[in-house]
């Protein structure tokens, strides 16, 4: 018998009425009519947990300590209640021959009607033999299980980007799960970062499971609810960017005050990611909090742009967004080229202080 | 008995029975173990393989050595930041920078909190599986098990036969699903587990626990280094300023931080003494015959 998400919940005590008040507030939590509720509810009835296969290609683990890390809901209850993770080599029980075989029988009993969560990704080159599983390349395990899967997660940077072993020259070829050749043609919703945040994977993978679809995407494949705004647009520092108060050395009056963290190297303004709102470890801090320029690291090729510490530029002032949208596109790479440019940004900047302070 | 001369000039007895394990799972990264086994079931050779290759020492040439950290950092996220901390002090030791005495401790205070954390983590959640066995904890007796607890860790507060029989409820159901997910294909059925269903029942329990208690732990270096798993190092010092009682202290680390570390550090400590010390004893205790 195959439990359902409603089973689960009334299993754990929940009582009927508290579960449909658990789907309005899900509905009104996501922005959604009562309408709604009843859809909710009658999903969370009728499904069982959908089978999870998260496999493992050239990564650090990063994203999985990360998924651990969730607050809200707690990577307990996401595994024992609503997902069924049968494959993820960092937790699960079974080694070697009879781990293998727990993909063949999720392909086998659940044919397209899994979701394949990738971290990490696979070397092209030298037959992809860089990463190798079970003693075939992990590039095959990975179309295999891709053209049996629903839809695929591309958990982090590396799935989602390449990451840094895709950083120059890319010693193995490291290519992200989108641009795998021959790789299924199935939905990809990338959640970048170096790791992504935890309450944020834990978030696409309730919405994915609430909703039976992906949330909406922009157009290089991630959820617009979390990957819609740069760091620097939410920033708590923002206003001492407004007024040009700025952190210049690591031990000065500035950064103990909290001073926007810009000239430090700061890639906020070009960093799409919830670091600012959602934050991280249970919403406690993000790197801007804790004192360190954003490195960008839920970026396409944040490795290849420049030192981390080398500033971006024609950022403007004063809340000025009518070349914001620039700035987003603008890569830090441009940026360090022009670092003749940057003394005279600076001398703006200081005399439009001194300007303030006349 | 037959020998092989590998390419890379080691010998090898490749005689007997050939066991290849591939993946080892429950660890980070990638690895496969293979062994000879004679007929006593006695090993009398054994490989072990890393199985993956980014070539992060190639990227790395070239690079600015301030930011070199953030590369080898990426060596591991489970270990997360062990390496970082290393490059960093490698370039300092290059360049002869002394750091100052506070970056020390707040970097030692770091990497402690891994080591405190990945104690845990590895033990109940990357090694429990090979000496728990969780369907073997769903016969227990629920009062067993929560005199076993109070023997082994009399200040533990969970210790009730209520809260056992919770835990054993939840999981008896999870099992019936019949969607096993991380458990799935285990070797539940083997007779190398030695452990009573009691202590079996005890020590997932300890596992969900830990798996809930883990994340706090690491808030100490999200406060530190903005984020975890891979938090901020800097070349030099740490990037966190100190600012205690002036003017702007909510911008840097300020009595607030401080407080909530200092309770973090105590939790940890009551986690670790009640409950992983314990365990580790209580399940070593069963396996040292």
């Amino acid at each position: 018998m195959t439990e359902t998400f409603y089973d689960v919940m009334r299993r754990q005590g929940i009582t009927r009425r508290s579960f449909l008040k658990f789907c309005s507030l899900t509905a009104s939590a996501l922005g959604l009519g009562p309408a709604m509720v009843p859809r909710i509810a009658e999903a969370m009835e009728t499904k069982p947990r959908i089978p999870v296969l998260w496999l493992h290609g050239l990564e650090c683990t990063c994203c999985s300590e990360s998924f651990i890390r969730s607050a809200h809901p707690l990577a307990k209850d996401v595994v024992l209640s609503m997902i069924s993770l049968d494959y993820d080599d960092t937790i699960m029980a079974a080694a070697g021959h009879q781990a293998e075989a727990i993909i063949e029988e999720t392909i086998e009993k659940y044919d397209g009607n899994y979701i394949l969560a990738v971290e990490g990704n696979p070397p092209l080159d030298q037959d992809g033999m860089s990463c190798i599983i079970s003693g075939r390349p992990f590039l095959e395990q990975l179309k295999h299980a891709a053209d049996h899967c629903k839809a695929i997660i591309s958990w982090g940077s590396c799935a989602s980007w390449g990451c840094v072993q895709a950083a120059r020259p890319n010693p193995t070829r490291a290519t992200p799960v989108h641009k795998v050749p021959g790789i299924a043609d199935k939905p990809i919703i990338k959640v970048p970062g170096c790791p992504p945040i935890a309450e944020v994977m834990t978030a696409v993978i309730t919405y994915i499971l609430t909703f039976e679809k992906f949330p909406e995407l922009d157009r290089q494949g991630r959820p617009k609810m979390f990957y819609s705004q740069r760091i620097h647009d939410k920033c708590y520092r923002r206003p001492h960017f407004d007024a040009g108060q700025f952190v210049e050395e690591w031990d000065d009056e500035s950064a103990r005050k909290g001073y926007c963290l810009y000239k430090m190297g700061c890639k906020g303004p070009t960093t799409y990611n919830a670091c600012s709102t959602v934050r991280w470890n249970g919403g406690l801090s993000f790197p801007v909090q804790a004192g360190h320029p954003c490195i960008g690291c839920s970026e396409n090729g944040f490795w290849d742009k420049g030192s981390f510490y080398q500033h971006v530029t024609d950022t403007h002032q004063f809340g000025v967004e009518a070349n914001a949208d620039k700035v987003g596109l603008a890569s830090a790479g441009i940026v360090c080229a022009a670092a003749a440019a940057h003394a005279a940004v600076t001398a703006i900047k200081n005399a439009q202080k001194k300007g303030d302070q006349e | 008995m037959s020998i092989i001369n590998t390419p890379n000039g080691f010998s090898l007895d490749d005689s007997g029975k050939r066991v290849v394990v591939d993946p080892v799972t429950r660890i980070e990264g990638h690895m496969r173990c293979e062994v000879n086994v004679d007929e006593n079931n006695i090993i009398r050779n054994a490989v072990s393989t890393g199985t993956m290759w980014r070539g992060l020492e190639v990227i790395l040439k070239g690079r600015a050595p301030r930011d070199a950290w953030a590369f080898t950092q990426r060596i591991c996220g489970v270990c997360t930041g062990t390496h970082a901390l290393i490059s960093v002090r490698a370039v300092e030791d290059a360049l002869g920078i002394d750091i100052p005495e506070n970056a020390n401790s707040i970097r030692n205070i770091m990497q402690l909190t891994l080591q405190v954390h990945y104690h845990l983590v590895h033990f109940y959640h990357l090694h429990a599986l090979d000496w728990v066995n969780p369907v073997n904890a769903l016969k227990a007796d629920p009062k067993a098990t929560s005199e076993l607890q109070q023997k082994v860790s009399p200040s533990h507060p969970k210790s009730s036969p209520g809260y056992f029989r919770d835990i054993q409820n939840h999981l008896k159901k999870f099992v019936e699903s019949g969607q096993l997910g991380p458990f799935k294909n285990g070797y539940w059925t083997n007779p190398a587990y030695l452990l009573p269903p009691e202590a079996d029942l005890m020590a997932v329990t300890h596992y969900l626990e830990a798996l809930d208690f883990q994340k706090d732990i690491m808030k100490i270096r999200t406060i530190f280094g903005g984020k975890d798993p891979h938090p901020n190092w800097l070349v030099g010092g740490v990037p966190c300023p100190i600012n205690v009682d002036g003017v702007g202290s909510v911008g840097g680390l300020n009595m607030v931080n401080l407080n909530q570390i200092s309770s973090l550090i105590d939790q940890s400590r009551e986690f670790i003494k009640n409950v992983y010390i314990p365990d580790l004893l209580a399940v070593a205790q069963f396996y040292k015959g």
